[in-house]
């Protein structure tokens, strides 16, 4: 699965809890996941479960804390993957 | 010769494949995904045209002795779409059509098939791994001491003391059994 | 201190096959049954199958309710939170806009519920405990099981920041919320107040009640006939689900916005029998219902001669009887007839802690456009209650009566809780 990949895959998954339409309008990879999708903080637990759940991987909350932009959950999602090709 | 599927909600949320837009393209037909759209609940919906389709697809199997693959084989058509209530719909796989009944619960769906020239179905339903409990009910039901086995085919079947058979359906999904035999 | 008058500008109701006023009242007025065959109880091994099942999805297209995160929340929330949105429109009260700060800190909400929550335990925290894996429980566990969390949604919808609360009394939750909400705007705690209560369909939580065997049994295959209030054959009632909001206001605010007003509230009074005398967690000290009744009319300075209609907790058990009883021996009519007396129960079945809410909003409907409806199923009147008021006080139709003015109500519950409350048709 390449990073393109990844990411419509987390994008489908942050529709979910997106609860503006219009924050898909104008986006990047580089929006942040609270404050440009305007997605409640407390979603953010039930986002890692879904991505979980939708990638195979297990996401600790070290690296939960990291995230900020759907960038951040792309790599995430990435390197995990690597790790487990290992 | 009856099919019947048995959904168990809580486990079928854990796994949420089914609610997956390239999944549903697998899993219905154009014109299912038609009124699917129109649901008011995806996540019932979607559980709802699997039940019927592996309900439907059982009692194809039992007098065809064929399998495949493709759930777009089988098409659904419900009669009218809910969310929770009781279940009614036409199912064609080739030239054959079933009719379906069963409910969508809040914790289960049912739904089981018989041909329309067929006679009517009942259902049992018992908490997993109840074998023996169906078999006494069963044996009331009939009048006659039947006991659990299996065909060649390795369907479920009901055989009285003589060896008679009578073809049953039987599901299990979370902590319950579902048992379909045909109307005595 | 001067107590305010109390008015209801508003009402919401999610009643089975029913989620608008207009269809609940004509539901009321044609007596129709609302109890079907549940066909789910039949697979967990109840014997007593029918029950009566509102729906609690969210229409994907209302934008505000998915602002809202409400499709998120569990049935016993979004059932009183779509019966609020009702309400709150009906009220004609404008929906603030969601990105305003603006808190409204006049207006409060409590609603009530019995067994809120409960299907999360069951479908979601049970199997993930049992494979040992609580984190996997996401984020929404907590708001979605705590009695309080429709009270939550409700004031962020509406930016409501007076007291935000729920309470729970058995089956007399629903009077009690109203009756909360009367004092809160008598008081002058609150202006307005959005009360009410909401419970479920749940095998679960129904399990009890078949446990109990408290459940009409008898009448699988002919659900309309399965809930019998004050009838001979009565044998249990039968379970249902819903959800009854109204809006309570301060007369002078609901004047000053030239609400339209369906009732005031004359008050209500609610007490418990302390398990005492004959009473027990499951069945009423007379002595207490009584009391109850009689001091409610007093609070509420008037006669039992001026009660015109009477809508009961019967709830097709065999408590029926001893609960007219109670009524009659709390009015002392001396030789007057008795007001009409009707269960919504009979249409609606026992929708636990919401009966008492949506019994209320259909007491109002009635006085309010003049009718008392049906009492399904009392073609075999229990003799006891026909020796006592006559059959003509039970309608078996429904009976036009535009002249009525005062209503009385009153639920009964578990734990010997007896709670009433008396509602007049609006004057000057």
């Amino acid at each position: 699965m390449n990073k393109q990949e990844i990411k419509e895959k987390v994008i489908a998954i942050l529709k979910k809890y997106t609860r503006r339409e219009e924050v898909w309008e104008n986006f990047s990879d580089t929006s942040d996941i609270l404050n440009d999708l305007k997605i409640n903080s407390a979603r953010l637990v039930d986002i890692i479960l879904d991505i979980e759940d939708e990638f195979d991987l297990e996401v600790e909350d070290e690296a939960m804390d990291r995230i900020r932009t759907i960038n951040d959950v792309v790599e995430i999602i990435a390197e995990k993957k690597a790790e487990k090709k290992d | 010769m009856p099919g019947n599927d048995l959904i168990w909600l809580a486990s079928a949320r854990t796994s949420a494949w089914q609610q997956r837009k390239e999944v549903i393209a697998k899993i219905l037909t154009d014109r299912e995904r038609g009124q699917f759209e129109e649901a008011k609940d995806p996540f019932t919906g979607i559980w709802a045209f699997w039940a019927c389709k592996e309900a439907a697809y059982k009692a194809w199997q039992q007098s065809e002795h064929k399998a495949f693959n493709n759930p777009k084989r089988i098409e659904i058509r419900f009669d009218k779409l809910f969310s929770r209530g009781p279940l009614h719909s036409m199912a064609r796989i080739g030239k054959r059509q079933f009719e379906i009944n069963g409910f969508v619960g809040r914790h289960l769906i049912f739904a089981s098939a018989l041909r329309a020239d067929e006679k009517a179905l009942r259902h049992f339903f018992f908490p997993g791994g109840n074998e023996r409990a169906f078999e006494e009910e069963a044996s009331r039901y009939f009048g006659k001491s039947l006991s659990l086995r299996k065909n060649k085919r390795n369907h479920p079947v009901l055989a009285d003391e003589a060896g008679k058979i009578i073809e049953i359906s039987k599901s299990h999904d979370g902590p319950l059994l579902a048992f379909t035999v045909p109307e005595r | 201190m001067h107590k305010k008058r109390v008015v209801i500008t508003g009402m919401g109701v999610i009643a089975p096959e029913a989620e608008s006023l207009p269809l609940y009242d004509e539901i009321l007025r044609s007596g129709r049954s609302l109890i079907r065959h549940v066909d789910e109880l039949e697979a967990f091994g109840f014997e007593a199958q029918n029950g009566a099942i509102a729906d609690p999805l969210i229409d994907p297209k209302n934008e505000l309710l998915r602002l809202f995160e409400i499709d998120l929340t569990s049935d016993f929330i979004k059932l009183a939170v779509k019966a609020a949105y009702n309400a709150w429109q009906d009220a004609g009260l404008p929906i603030p806009d969601p990105d305003s700060e603006e808190v409204d800190y006049d207006t409060g909400v409590m609603i009530g519920g019995v067994i809120s929550g409960i299907e999360q335990l069951v479908s979601k925290v049970v199997p993930l405990l049992e494979k040992k894996r609580p984190k996997r429980l996401g984020s929404m566990i907590v708001q979605n099981t705590m009695p309080s969390g429709a009270s939550a949604y409700i004031s962020s919808i509406f930016a409501l920041g007076n007291q935000a609360m729920s309470l729970n009394s058995a089956c007399s939750t629903g009077v009690d919320s109203v009756n909360w909400g009367y004092h809160s705007v008598a008081s002058g705690w609150a202006k307005r107040m959005v009360v009410g209560a909401s419970d479920a369909y749940n095998p679960y939580s129904w399990a009890g009640f078949e446990g109990m065997r408290v459940l009409n049994r008898n009448s699988n295959d002919a659900p309309e006939k399965a809930s019998r209030p004050m009838s001979e054959s009565a044998k249990g009632f039968v379970p249902g689900s819903g959800a009854g909001v109204l809006i309570l206001e301060d007369l002078d605010l609901a004047r000053a916005r030239g609400a339209r007003i369906y009732a005031e509230i004359l008050g209500g009074f609610s007490n418990c029998g302390a398990l005492r005398g004959k009473g027990s967690m499951t069945f009423p000290n007379r002595e207490g219902v009584i009391r109850a009744l009689k001091t409610s009319f007093e609070l509420c300075n008037i006669k039992p001669e001026e009660i015109d209609y009477i809508n009961g907790h019967l709830s097709g058990t065999m408590a029926d009887p001893f609960e007219v009883q109670n009524w009659f021996d709390a009015m002392q009519l001396k030789g007057r007839k008795f007001p009409y007396i009707n269960s919504t129960k009979s249409i609606l079945g026992h929708s636990l802690g919401a009966a008492g809410a949506l019994e209320i909003v259909a007491t109002i409907l009635q006085l309010y456009n003049g009718y008392v409806h049906a009492s399904l199923n009392t073609e075999d009147l229990h003799p006891a209650i026909e020796k006592l008021i006559g059959r003509d006080a039970v309608p078996l139709e429904r009976v036009d009566f535009p002249e009525m003015r005062i209503a009385a109500k009153a639920n009964f519950g578990f734990g010997d809780v007896n709670s009433a409350i008396v509602l007049r048709k609006f004057e000057e």
